[in-house]
């Protein structure tokens, strides 16, 4: 009998093989599918988000500043924000449909399958149009950084990629930690949505300039973790030591979230009553 | 009697979407929360000046603005169509609505009219919280105003919809719009109903302007905030009627074009 180390980790490279398999089938299928309206479509992403830029730069150039950043500033968290719901995001899009599958009876086709139904539905649909939203978000961090001139130093390059790895974690977590709803109200689309859309405005501002319930809910579902805090170094809002601790607290709150996020699918999984035939 | 087959259509989808109880109350919780999200942002940046006015506007118009452009993007709106159409195209369901007594658009704008409902109702009941909770805002300067600014409203809604209708049309050749969708998100953004154009630069000002997006959005909230006199009022129209049947003749066209070609597989 294998023992339960040399098991786990089987199991890990078994996962990340799956991913890869699947990742390169999504590209192929996306890339065959579309042919030229993929390029199309992901110039389109950028088109659609280069107006929230202009929107967000041009409302914070008319006045000093929001509780003490710069129109740039905003611009460098909002970036960070991006990148993080792109990557956090790679593999939840099947999770986006979870009111249909349990509505409809789809979510029996992973159930009857011999894999975990939520490694399936992390693989089911990987997303690689969301190389925009990476393109984008990491050309305007650089402009941005180059704009401002704050001299980077290698803790601030170590931090920088170690928090958009934070942030994604976080993000992921976030987009998942709603869905099991589902399995209970049937339809959850407005709670799913506003979690993972309607609070992702607070990622655009400092979280200081909401009241505190906000502040409290940020925390709680923590967009204050995926771009305010592992920004405020690198942005030099914060150079006390310990803001360097800040994206190492947002990976712990990100395996939380994520950790939550399983508790409640389990629970909800147990409630699942097939709705199709 | 087609005109009561539409209302039922309308009723119905509206009837589904509130099925979810539930998931509608909160969604008027979080619209709340969403709203009270932007004005924490407008806050923050006014008291960056102490409250002094900006481009010549205050705090109370401001927030006045923002929370009446809650109810004009919610009524003007006619997302949905283009999304149902490629929707339909592409599983072939529209091979259905063909066949109806009914016609196809008609369809679609009155299934769209129900889900419009879900998302405004909450809008003006949120907007009426909000005058007794917050106060200070401005209402419209005379009753002629307010009548002004309403029939702006239903204007702006025709824009939404002929433009919308146009964004599906294109669902014949191209069958996924979505894409077409984000070029267009680009100017949506700059119609106003994120920002006042007054807080852009004005050569982009210039390119809004030219655009039919902020004759939907922009144009009724600067007649409700009583920046225009009766001139400009009676212009304001008649900008937004040549939006309106210049995107209507361009979808016809497009629509009748578009038919010829649809192929549907399988039974």
């Amino acid at each position: 009998m294998m023992n339960p180390c040399k098991r786990f980790f089987h199991r890990i490279v078994w996962f990340f093989q799956l991913c890869g398999m699947t990742l390169s089938m999504c590209w192929r299928g996306y890339i065959s599918h579309k042919g030229w309206s993929a390029l199309v479509h992901g110039i389109g992403l950028i088109v659609g988000y280069l107006g929230d830029y202009v929107v967000l730069y041009s409302m914070i150039m008319n006045f000093p500043g929001i509780a003490g950043f710069t129109a740039l500033d905003v611009c460098f968290l909002y970036s960070m924000g991006l990148v993080c719901y792109a990557l956090g995001n790679i593999h939840t899009r099947e999770f986006w449909k979870i009111d249909d599958l349990v509505l409809r009876g789809g979510l029996d086709l992973y159930l009857v399958r011999p894999v975990s139904p939520l490694v399936q539905m992390f693989v089911r649909d990987i997303q690689v149009g969301y190389l925009s939203h990476l393109i984008l978000g990491l050309g305007c961090m650089f402009l941005v950084k180059g704009m401002s001139g704050i001299p980077w130093d290698i803790t601030h390059w170590l931090l920088f990629f170690f928090s958009i790895l934070a942030g994604s974690v976080v993000m992921s977590g976030i987009s998942l930690i709603a869905t099991p709803l589902s399995f209970w109200w049937g339809k959850s689309r407005s709670v799913t949505g506003f979690v993972r859309g309607g609070l992702r405005g607070t990622l655009k501002y400092p979280i200081t300039i909401y009241p505190k319930l906000i502040q409290i809910l940020v925390y709680i579902i923590p967009y204050a973790f995926v771009a305010y805090y592992p920004c405020l170094y690198l942005l030099g809002r914060d150079t006390s030591p310990k803001a360097v601790l800040y994206p190492f607290i947002s990976m712990l709150v990100g395996i939380a979230v994520n950790f939550a996020f399983w508790v409640f699918w389990r629970m909800g999984l147990r409630r699942y009553n097939s709705a199709g035939g | 009697m087609k005109l009561y087959a539409y209302f039922l259509m309308a009723y119905f989808s509206l009837k589904e979407s509130l099925t979810y109880w539930k998931d509608y109350i909160s969604f008027i919780i979080f619209s709340v929360l969403g709203l009270v999200l932007q004005i924490s942002a407008w806050y923050a940046l006014y008291s960056s000046v102490d409250f002094a006015p900006v481009m010549g506007r205050s705090y109370e118009t401001m927030i006045t603005y923002y929370l009446i452009m809650q109810i004009v993007r919610n009524f003007t709106s006619a997302d949905g169509i283009a999304g149902t159409l490629e929707q339909r195209m592409s599983t072939g369901e529209i091979a259905t609505d063909m066949l109806r007594p009914a016609a196809p658009r008609g369809i679609l704008i009155a299934r769209a009219w129900g889900e419009k409902l879900y998302y405004f109702i909450p809008s003006i009941l949120i907007f009426v919280g909000s005058v007794l909770v917050v106060g200070g805002i401005q209402l419209p300067a005379s009753p002629g105003v307010f009548a002004a600014f309403c029939v702006s409203l239903c204007l702006g809604y025709l824009i939404n919809l002929m433009f919308d209708l146009v964004m599906a049309t294109f669902a014949f050749w191209f069958i996924e719009v979505n894409t077409l969708r984000w070029f267009v998100t680009f100017f949506v953004a700059l119609s106003g109903t994120a920002v006042p154009l007054w807080l852009l630069p004005s050569w982009l000002q210039a390119i809004c302007r030219a655009l039919p997006f902020q004759a939907a959005a922009y144009v009724p909230m600067q007649i409700y905030l009583g920046s225009t006199n009766p001139a400009e009022i009676l212009r304001a129209f008649g900008t937004q009627i040549f939006w309106i049947i210049g995107l209507f003749l361009v979808q016809e066209w497009l629509w009748r074009r578009g038919k010829r070609r649809i192929v549907v597989l399988g039974g």
